[in-house]
């Protein structure tokens, strides 16, 4: 198995505690901190295999089969829908299956694609993580348009990512090109410096 | 910004989507030269209702049929170019 290696381990301002902008006495407006090591699978069903597909794949993450543009997650794991026919697991190494025994459960059904490699997973969470992201994105990010559980393709700037809300903090978190991450980490940071912006690792 | 409501996604900014081709069926492959050079180059471009294909490639990736009114941007109709039904 390839090495997973982060795109941002060398970054000078990915350091646990690191702010930047407004300093704030208490705690920073947003966090910014990337998640790894996390499995990305993406499956795709064939046209007329839509609905087998969604079946034995939830049973096979033991989740609901989320409703379009939403998500469905345990503690460790989650599975978006994200087009029709296709869904993305993802989750801690060891939580989601392998590509090669998803492969296997949904033979015939679906095609998997491992992304884990493909992707970097960035969490901006905090009161004023909305507006941070709202500077580079935009779908309406407020609770009532975007709530907990909502998990979307759309854009950051000129890159495509994955949007998704995790909890109520809020917390959000991007799945974007590892080419990318460079660019979205630092125009990030740069967003939420007027709030105040702590690094978390 | 103009926005399109995908039948997946719900509204979406137009940056979301790429203009593909007017909404035309597509010549047999055996179709004769004359008809392969009007479906390639040549447009009607109307002044009024317009059925194009449209790529929503920074959301659900579908490829969709909009019905647009070119003089006013309006949109009268957008679906799927190809529901699950018509597929395989």
């Amino acid at each position: 198995m390839l090495e997973r290696r982060s795109a941002l381990a060398a970054h000078p301002l990915l350091q646990p505690g690191k702010r930047v902008g407004l300093q704030p006495v208490g705690a920073a407006a947003v966090t910014l901190s990337e998640r790894r090591p996390l499995t990305i699978l993406q499956v795709s069903a064939f046209a007329r295999t839509v609905a087998e597909a969604g079946i034995h794949l939830a049973g096979a993450l033991e989740l609901e089969l989320p409703e379009p543009n939403r998500l469905c997650s345990d503690r460790r794991k989650s599975l978006r829908a994200i087009g029709p026919g296709v869904w993305q697991a993802v989750g801690d190494e060891g939580a989601v299956p392998t590509a090669a025994a998803l492969r296997a459960t949904l033979s015939g059904v679906a095609t998997v694609v491992d992304l884990s490699h493909a992707r970097t997973a960035l969490q901006v969470s905090g009161p004023a993580a909305a507006r941070t992201l709202a500077k580079h994105c935009g779908l309406d990010l407020y609770a009532s348009h975007f709530p907990t559980g909502s998990a979307t393709n759309t854009r950051f700037g000129h890159v495509g990512m994955t949007l998704a809300r995790l909890d109520d903090a809020p917390t959000f978190e991007l799945l974007v090109f590892r080419g990318y991450a460079e660019f979205v980490f630092e125009a990030l940071a740069e967003a939420a410096a007027e709030f105040g912006l702590q690094i978390v690792t | 910004m103009q926005q399109f409501t995908c039948p997946y996604c719900g509204p979406r900014d137009q940056s979301e989507f790429t203009y593909g081709r007017e909404a035309t069926s597509v010549p047999a492959l055996d179709a004769s030269a004359a008809e392969w050079q009007r479906f390639v180059y040549e447009r009607d471009n109307p002044a009024g209702p317009h059925a194009e294909w449209w790529h929503h490639n920074h959301g659900c990736r579908q490829w969709l049929e909009i019905v647009r009114d070119t003089l006013t941007h309006e949109v009268l109709a957008i679906r799927a170019a190809r529901p699950p039904e018509d597929r395989g």
